[in-house]
């Protein structure tokens, strides 16, 4: 599908100066926002998307797996310092490192954490890139009726797997896809829901919709629970000892059974839509301790147990982009943010992508690879820096931010209309999370929203209309299938925790 | 307190019937050819915002807002932050954003003179530096 020369001259373009400096930014960047508890790679990814608008597309793209990747190191350091998470990825990393770290031991828990962190990251990055091109070919024979039917069934394991109930979930996902029908209708080109406002012909632009929902309504949360209040600063115990500052190889070594078994289970976990690295990283951590001669030294500052993790949080992130670039699916928010950049550069997404754009694709990931590189170098020079910016003052970060987004907001669409649909998108936003809607499937189903209608479209008129002759296409009656199995499962899942 | 499922429920169901009744008829163009018309998607979409209002009612979490103070607090961020949009489009970027700022930082309680001064004119510096020096772009 892609021959060799071009997957060369791909992964060579990713080490180009120029490309190798954005990455390394954005790694900077990244680390440095997921020590801040609040910012989180997902809120900086989706303020720096416009800001990539203006660059190679490569660039820009490796600017982002930069802070993506990145952000999950930064986020272990207020978890292990704290006992506050930057991102909920890190809340399984607070389990051990802060009791290590109160042990007088941060550096060898922040380190820990980097190192496993990496390791978990780098095996899924391999696994991302030996399966995704073998999965595309299978993606290419799906018509649209198996992606309508593929669609349907990321909905509904997602409405089922984030947030408490199903029902919230599908609420979310029909809002994403009813604002994803604003504008001129696939089939027939008239205006729809725009209000007489010329410019919501094209729809409501992403970046305004990702950045307010994301952005914004966390912001203005932050603000709001705020009142005045000035964090303390972190005050570090140290033993003293050169040996507790860091890891050495036989610490790093009887971690590996532990570091492989965390970055399968994110591995895996991250190439389903929705599951995402939190559970990941809990999920690792328990198989870990149940596999563990000493079970209840967990919690108490057990590098297993920060190792587990980290690899497997970290091994999310690369697996997550296997269903973005195979079928044009993202199976959560940070690779639906990948995706938006890609679409901001004219690419788009889906199977035909490594046919179409092999060269950015091995390039892509070729910058995956020295991304991992650099967070483990950045991590190694940056982590005592990053302990200092975890008691920043909140006032400054979020004024900044807010700033940072008004006007990454306005360049991506040209103008201040932008940035009044970005306000409206942070209200709802706001109101969706504090009534217990997730966002991210909201946004996800916008993104979709277009293709859905699309597929839906196009999949009727081979059907001639008729939609029983779907039985004819086994692959989306499957589909089908298990998304009412599914639908019906987490029904029974909610039924259960509502009895009890 | 309010019960957060029966109230967005209810939102959603009224949003719905007002979508299917009103807004739909009246901001999509009716075309009657073709499997998919404009309206299709859209009204099944409002009707299944209704039914899940509807099942909201019936099958509602515990979930509470269990403070309303934060969310009168977050609405008036949402009013600074829509002047600040409004002061940007009457006199520009570059004006309004230390004034923004100020206000946002005021209200969250900062009264250290130089994170003040750094959250005031340091971030709007640093932004025209990187915008219209660097990547050569207008600010709004």
């Amino acid at each position: 599908m892609v021959d060799f020369a071009t997957m060369m001259a791909g992964f060579s373009d990713a080490f180009t100066l120029w490309n190798l400096g954005f990455v390394l930014f954005g790694v900077v960047v990244g680390q440095f926002v997921g020590a801040v508890p609040g910012i989180g790679p997902v809120m900086a990814m989706a303020i720096a998307i416009p800001f990539t608008f203006g660059m190679d597309p490569l660039a820009g793209i490796g600017f982002l797996v930069g802070v993506n990747k990145g952000g999950l190191v930064g986020g272990a350091v207020p978890a292990v310092l704290m006992n506050t998470p930057g991102t909920p990825d890190a809340a399984a990393t607070a389990l051990d490192g802060y009791p290590l770290s109160k042990a007088g031991k941060p550096l060898k828990a922040t380190k820990m954490a980097l190192f496993s962190s990496v390791t978990g990251d780098t095996f899924s990055d391999i696994v991302l890139i030996t399966v995704s091109a073998p999965l595309a070919i299978i993606a290419l024979k799906m018509g649209p009726i198996e992606i309508f039917a593929l669609m349907i069934f990321t909905f509904s394991v997602l409405s089922g797997l984030i947030g408490a109930s199903l029902i919230k979930g599908v609420i979310a996902a029909t809002l994403g896809l009813l604002c994803g029908t604003v504008g001129a209708d696939p089939e027939h080109y008239t205006p729809r829901l725009i209000f007489g406002q010329f410019e919501l012909y094209d729809g409501f632009p992403l970046a305004a919709v990702a950045i307010g929902m994301l952005a914004i309504s966390e912001i203005l949360r932050r603000l709001a629970q705020s009142q005045g209040r000035v964090r303390p600063a972190v005050e570090l115990k140290d033993t003293g000892y050169a040996a507790d500052r860091r890891v050495s190889w036989a610490e790093y070594w009887a971690c590996r059974f532990t570091m492989l078994r965390g970055a399968s289970i994110g591995t895996l976990l991250g190439a389903m839509p929705g599951i995402g690295s939190t559970a990941a990283a809990f999920m690792s951590y328990a198989a870990t301790k149940s596999a563990s001669d000493a079970p209840e030294s967990f919690g108490k500052g057990n590098l297993q147990g920060i190792a587990a993790a980290e690899s497997a949080n970290s091994a999310v992130v690369g697996s997550n982009l296997i269903p973005l670039l195979t079928l044009g699916i993202p199976g959560s928010v940070g690779a639906a943010l990948i995706i938006s950049a890609f679409m901001i550069h004219g690419i788009q997404p889906g199977p035909l992508l490594f046919q179409d754009q092999g060269r950015l694709i091995y390039g892509l990931f070729g910058a995956m690879i020295m991304a991992n590189l650099m967070n483990l170098l950045v991590g190694q020079v940056g982590l005592r820096f990053w302990i200092k910016v975890v008691a920043a003052p909140e006032t400054m970060i979020f004024a900044s931010a807010l700033l940072l987004c008004n006007v990454g907001v306005s360049l991506a669409t040209g103008g201040l209309f932008g940035v009044a649909v970005m306000l409206g998108f942070a209200g709802l936003g706001y109101l969706m999370t504090s009534f217990g809607y997730s966002v991210v499937i909201f946004i996800i189903a916008f993104f979709l929203g277009p293709r859905f209608e699309s597929s839906l479209g196009q999949g009727l008129v081979l059907l001639n209309g008729d939609p029983t002759g779907i039985v004819y296409h086994p692959i989306a009656m499957i589909l089908l299938l298990c998304s009412a199995a599914s639908l019906v499962w987490f029904l029974r899942q909610n039924q259960h925790a509502h009895e009890d | 307190m309010i019960n957060a499922d029966r109230a967005s429920g209810l939102g959603v169901f009224v949003l719905g019937l007002m979508l299917y009744f009103v807004v739909i008829p009246g901001q999509i163009e009716t075309v009657d050819e073709g499997w998919m018309r404009p309206n299709s998607l859209p009204n099944v979409l409002a009707l299944v915002l209704m039914a899940c209002g509807l099942l909201l009612q019936l099958r509602a979490t515990a979930h509470r807002i269990e403070n309303p103070r934060e969310m009168a607090m977050a609405a008036l961020y949402f009013v600074v932050l829509a002047l600040g949009l409004a002061a940007i489009s009457l006199i520009g970027f570059t004006l309004s954003a230390p004034i923004l700022a100020a206000a946002v930082m005021l209200l969250m309680g900062e009264r250290r003179p130089i994170w003040l001064g750094l959250g005031i004119f340091g971030t709007p510096l640093v932004i025209w530096l990187v915008v219209e020096q660097a990547l050569g772009r207008v600010l709004p």
